[in-house]
């Protein structure tokens, strides 16, 4: 074997292990699981708003921590930590005009929709970008 | 002129390199997995690497389970990139001089 074949070989190795690092998708149930507690979590405190309700907020604090809880414990049971994604800029400007809405609407209109708004609005990216992280 | 790294010539620890490279870092068990190693070999693969600098080896817990976890160090980064750009100009080298030869053997008169 020459040294040119040598490295030949080589660089098919390190092709073939790069490509064995793909990393592995989240399981299933994280995707529904994660989506219904965050916007579940805005749902609760959008009501609390509404009503006055300490407990609807104390429930919907925990909701929120539990999105959180979920996502560390999925991520951490990955075998292999890529690179986060880069975001489009459609995606990241989504979301910010999102943010920035709610934010207009929590300031000069009604503090339970801005809460709804980011709930349902950033519940669904959020899901869109799970569901495309699966299919990758 | 690239230079080859003498500590990832060897073909696992070039593969464990590589597999590194792919990702930000990786359990112990994955990397066994996917590049079909033993537990022994992989030990003694990423202790030989740790100790050249190429990697990092970090042990923590998920739930009560015990998990190493390994990643390429910064060095190891720039040193996998320049072994393979020798590789690159040893194989570039070596079309270059196959695609100067004649087609077929020419006659001599």
């Amino acid at each position: 074997m020459t040294t040119a074949d040598r490295a030949q070989d080589d660089l098919q190795t390190v092709a073939a292990a790069v490509a064995a690092a793909r990393p592995e998708p989240f399981p299933r149930w994280v995707r529904p699981a994660t989506t219904a507690l965050f916007a579940g979590g805005f749902l609760a405190l959008a009501l609390a708003s509404w009503t006055h309700t300490l407990a609807l907020m104390i429930g919907g604090l925990v909701l929120l921590g539990g999105f959180f809880a979920v996502l560390i414990v999925a991520f951490t049971r990955l075998g292999v930590r890529a690179y986060p994604p880069r975001s489009g800029w459609l995606q990241n400007g989504i979301d910010i005009a999102l943010v920035l809405v709610a934010m207009a609407l929590f300031t000069f209109v009604d503090q339970g929709a801005a809460l709804l708004l980011l709930g349902l609005g950033l519940g669904t990216t959020w899901w869109l970008n799970l569901a495309r992280r699966e299919r990758a | 002129m690239n230079a080859l790294d003498p500590a990832i010539q060897n073909p696992t620890k070039l593969a464990v390199v590589a597999f590194l490279s792919g990702c930000l870092e990786a359990d112990f068990k994955t990397v066994r997995d996917r590049l079909d190693l033993s537990d022994s070999a992989l030990s003694r693969t990423l202790s030989g690497l740790e100790e050249t600098g190429h990697v990092s080896v970090r042990k923590g817990f998920v739930g009560k389970r015990p998990r190493t976890w390994v990643a390429l160090t910064k060095e190891g980064r720039q040193k996998l990139a320049a072994h393979l750009a020798a590789l690159q100009e040893i194989a570039a080298g070596a079309l270059a001089q196959a695609s100067d030869l004649p087609a077929e053997p020419t006659e001599v008169a």
